[in-house]
């Protein structure tokens, strides 16, 4: 019993210690900032920020937050506590759109318009970009990197032995499907992966995109239609569910990388996911042009959204925070970071031709070119309170095929959470 | 003859039990030994081609300041709750007071809360502390969330001690803290070691508050370290696992010292059959 | 007499203390129950029960309910009585206690982000656990899809809840089998009962706190069962795995609908009253010992 009280006594005397508190001190030479970039690549690419960081302002420390889970979800939850209590970092990962504006209707957030002024970055991105990066005539954050998520990944030896060309539309897809169920019944023709459920929503995207256009995708995103009566939502609605039986009958079990190593291991054939799928490939060594491909879907339409790094209000160390947001604005910090990140830059000053492989010299070719729109979810079109509800949607609506009920249910959503009203700043 | 038959197969029961609650450890270590390439071929029970003792290296390097953090922060905090926790839990069962009842039923209340729904004002408190990013602001909640289950699971072992000790210590001029430390405690060792082991578990795997009470590295507890592993954008299960067989060592060396108590309780436990 | 009274009850402090601080934290959720608070900053506006009434007229809330009630039937139950059974074995097996004992408790040495995905990999229809053990015994698995499936999903997952939880029930009836007079259990040998008797009508009702407490124990984790099901199924296919912590943090969190979630948690705080309200009644009188 003395045994323990004394080793009780000394644990209380290693927290006295312990009590180095950063924050009574305010010391000025840190940087705080959140990120979910934690491991592998995605951890090289942000280091490689922070070196170009740290060579500019040689004095100051890093004080890096990397936030695990669920793609950014845990994130949130603790940098809303952290942002309500009153203690800001001085910069966080975060996106574009309705997912930045919840900050900004907070009052979270400071404006960087004079950066923008400053490196001329308006004009160095797709206009798309200053669309879902200006509210109310500010700019409160700078983006640095474009990832595409309009991309079918397939089975290359696959689709060449069955004589199948590379899907271009909707069109191709579905008959892609059918013809590899037929040729290969044990092959589902399209990888899932729904235990994470906001996966359900990339392929709502598509079939909104490619069945309306790309003005139409923005109008359903936004709230702007009516969704029981709307003659072409039901069509892409419909297409959905025509894919349903073609997906990966189990795709609720896996996650986005297990469903996208299906093609690894032949169980299916294509997969709609975003391009940093392609680092995960190369790392579990598959051969680009060999063993797997991609195609854009539609080919004349960039879809994809941006990690962008804001300015908070009240900032502990506000001009180190301004100068990493300034830093993000330079080719040089652009290419150092997506050329190991697996993504795209989204200034245009950078040549296409720095990056390795084709498709990434295809996407930035893109975006520099195309008529160019965000995805849901990540890329803030639609609200996250809706695409809360919409993922619980899309997951029954996988599972039962009924496109009335999933009609229904997404009208209810959008008028519950006042989608077209939360929207609307998109079209002032 | 009787006998031995029943610990033939009650035996033989447990030891097919422990097999099957093998299996997921067995996916657990065999994942960890391998390369990220044969993890995406999703045969989890299929061994390792090579056994990849570098993931563990990998791993520990992300992991040692969090295993650092997690022993001195779950250590202190999982103490101090057992401690107030058997306090409380040896008030409430040996006096009556007006209220006891009321107290008693507040403390069950409040373990029945999700927490995470309190992660505002917690983060509030800790700000208000000045104790934002120190071991003691971690320890401090922790023993908060765990105090009133500390209580809950000591005291209804106290309820077994007969009174008559206590009164019998009375007589004799014993004084309360004085009886807790010196009958009470080594008489239900069983049960303090039941509710330390239970604290200790939930204060080790807890995830949320250890990101969002810290900033940096220098005293965030292990399971965030853990969870970043993986990656966001990038899927190293195979680290993740390697790290996750590296941070359940702590809890198993604590079960096993723990274990050493749980024999040994003074009261004569009834014997082997 | 009255000075060692005194005494004693001041070791009440910390704890009222920090039930105190619990208190306070509670007032600010059920405040925020009734404001309108949506988005990222605090909105005290008084709406009323408005969020009370979204939540009781919406079918997911009853979903929800419904899981919760699954989990305290199907996971308490047998989590307790194999807990306890598997405990008399372990106790009255001698060499290989200890080692077998650890593996039990091993489940809860682990972080659910991991236990989580194990089971998920355990449940995986092509080449997890379960359907390779069917398939090596001849079974047709191919509409087996366990977690896959809304019908099964919700119960494989209580599987997995069994699988973590069963050495926390183990522990503490261990703990509690060995606080058991030697004597009690010899007596009732030398009558010749045998190992069911003594087990069922010995020990049992010999260790009712220890029943007592896990099935407290392990309500409140039915009650907060958040973990796995967010590691193994967000909730879903749709929402059939949900339940009502989950559902909270869902608002909170994905929804941000601060105000919803805070309504949330004050019907969990208040269907756990209920429970309790009864349990403590009763305990405390069983409790007090002098």
């Amino acid at each position: 019993m003395r045994r323990f009280l004394f080793w009780g006594l000394l644990m209380v005397f290693v927290i006295g210690t312990g009590m180095a508190n950063l924050f009574a001190q305010e010391k000025e030479e840190e940087f705080i900032i959140f990120h979910y970039w934690t491991a592998g690549g995605e951890k090289e690419a942000i280091d490689a920020l922070f070196k170009i960081y740290q060579e500019r302002n040689p004095g100051v420390k890093i004080v890096e937050n990397p936030v695990a889970g669920g793609g950014g979800e845990t994130m949130l939850a603790v940098l809303m506590s952290n942002l309500a209590a009153g203690i800001p970092p001085d910069s966080f990962q975060d996106h574009q759109g309705n997912q930045q504006k919840d900050y900004i209707d907070a009052g979270y957030l400071d404006t960087v318009d004079d950066i923008w002024a400053q490196t001329n970055f308006e004009a160095r991105i797709n206009p798309m970009w200053v669309k879902t990066l200006k509210f109310g005539g500010h700019v409160y954050s700078v983006p640095i990197n474009a990832h595409r998520t309009n991309w079918l990944w397939y089975n290359k030896k696959l689709l060449d032995e069955l004589g199948i060309a590379a899907p271009k539309s909707y069109d191709d897809l579905l008959a892609a499907c059918q013809k590899i169920k037929e040729a290969k019944p044990d092959i589902s023709p399209l990888a899932l992966g729904t235990r994470e459920k906001v996966w359900s929503t990339y392929l709502y995207d598509m079939v909104l995109l490619t069945t309306g256009g790309a003005d139409f995708y923005e109008q359903a995103n936004t709230g702007r239609i009516d969704f029981r009566n709307d003659a072409t939502f039901r069509q892409a609605m419909e297409r959905y569910a025509a894919l349903i039986p073609y997906i990966y009958p189990w795709h609720a079990t896996k996650s986005w990388d297990e469903a996208g190593a299906l093609l690894k291991t032949g169980e299916a054939a294509m997969y709609w996911m975003g391009d940093w799928i392609l680092g995960y490939y190369l790392a579990i060594g598959m051969e680009p042009e060999v063993d797997f491909s991609v195609t854009a879907i539609p080919g004349d339409i960039w879809m994809g959204h941006a990690d962008t790094f804001p300015l908070p209000k009240g900032a502990p160390h506000p001009n180190n925070a301004r100068d990493w947001i300034l830093m993000c604005t330079t080719p040089e910090a652009q290419k150092a970071f997506n050329l190991i990140k697996g993504s795209v830059t989204i200034v245009n000053d950078v040549p296409a031709d720095v990056y390795p492989d084709p498709y990434r010299k295809k996407s930035a070719q893109d975006l520099a070119s195309l008529r160019a729109v965000c995805d849901g979810f990540h890329g803030g079109m639609i609200t996250p309170a809706f695409g809360s509800e919409l993922m619980d949607i899309l997951t029954r609506f996988l599972v039962d095929k009924d496109v009335d009920a999933a009609i229904e249910s997404i009208a209810e959503a959008a008028e519950r959470t006042k989608l077209a009203e939360a929207c609307s700043w998109f079209w002032e | 003859m009787k006998e031995r038959n029943f610990v033939l197969i009650s035996g033989l029961v447990v030891v097919l039990l422990a097999v099957v609650w093998m299996i997921p450890i067995y996916a657990l270590v065999t994942t960890s030994l391998k390369t990220q390439q044969e993890v995406a071929l999703q045969k989890y029970l299929v061994p390792p081609e090579r056994p990849q003792f570098s993931n563990f290296i990998k791993a520990f390097q992300a992991l040692k300041i969090g295993l650092r953090n997690s022993v001195v922060i779950t250590l202190t905090a999982t103490f101090v709750s057992v401690v107030v926790g058997s306090l409380a839990g040896y008030a409430l069962t040996s006096f009556q007071f007006r209220f006891a009842t009321l107290l008693f039923f507040f403390i069950v209340v409040v373990t029945f809360l999700p927490y995470h729904v309190v992660l505002i004002p917690i983060t509030h408190i800790l700000k208000f502390l000045n104790l934002l990013n120190t071991y003691a602001g971690l320890v401090l909640i922790y023993t908060i969330l765990n105090a009133p289950m500390a209580t809950l699971i000591t005291g209804t072992f106290f309820m077994k001690v007969p009174p008559e000790l206590e009164e019998a210590a009375m007589l004799d001029g014993c004084k309360p803290f004085l009886f807790y430390l010196r009958v009470l405690l080594p008489v239900s060792l069983p049960g303090i070691v039941s509710a330390t082991i239970l604290v200790f578990v939930q204060i080790y795997n807890e995830f949320l508050l250890g990101i969002a009470l810290t900033r940096g590295p220098d005293v965030k507890p292990v399971m965030p370290f853990l969870a970043e592993l993986k990656g966001t954008q990038i899927a190293q299960w195979h680290i993740q696992m390697a790290g996750a067989v590296i941070t359940s060592i702590i809890p198993v060396i604590v079960f096993v010292f723990l274990g050493k108590f749980f024999i040994s309780g003074l009261m004569a436990g009834y014997g082997k059959g | 007499m009255r000075y060692y009274r005194t005494q004693g009850l001041l070791f009440l402090i910390p704890i009222v203390i920090i039930i105190g601080i619990f208190y306070g934290m509670i007032v600010w959720d059920f405040v925020v129950a009734f404001t309108g608070w949506q988005g990222l900053q605090a909105t005290w506006k008084f709406v009323g029960g408005y969020h009370f009434i979204r939540l009781f007229s919406s079918t997911r809330f009853w979903v929800n309910i419904g899981n919760n009630l699954r989990w305290l039937v199907f996971f308490i139950v047998p989590t307790v009585l194999v807990g306890f059974i598997l405990a008399y074995f372990l106790h009255n097996l001698g060499r290989g206690e200890k080692i077998l004992w650890q593996i039990f408790l091993f489940p809860m040495a682990l972080s659910f982000i991991i236990t989580g995905v194990l089971w998920a990999w355990m449940y995986d229809p092509s080449s997890g656990l379960i359907n390779s053990l069917l398939r090596a015994i001849g079974v047709n698995t191919s509409q087996l899809g366990w977690i896959a499936l809304p019908s099964s999903a919700i119960y494989c997952m209580i599987i997995a809840g069994f699988w973590q939880y069963l050495g926390f029930a183990l522990v503490i009836y261990l703990g509690a089998i060995k606080g058991i007079p030697y004597e009690m259990v010899e007596a009732a040998k030398v009558d010749g009962a045998s190992h069911f008797t003594v087990l069922f009508r010995v020990i049992f009702p010999n260790v009712g706190h220890a029943t007592l407490i896990c099935t407290t124990m392990l309500a409140i984790t039915t009650v907060k069962v958040f973990d796995l099901v967010w590691v193994m199924t967000r909730g879903g296919p749709g929402v059939s795995t949900e339940v009502l912590p989950y559902l909270m943090y869902r608002l909170t969190f994905d929804s941000r609908d601060i105000g919803m979630g805070a309504a949330t948690s004050i019907v969990i705080l208040a269907l756990s009253a209920i429970m309790v309200i009864p349990y403590s009644l009763w305990a405390l009188k069983k409790w007090v010992r002098v």
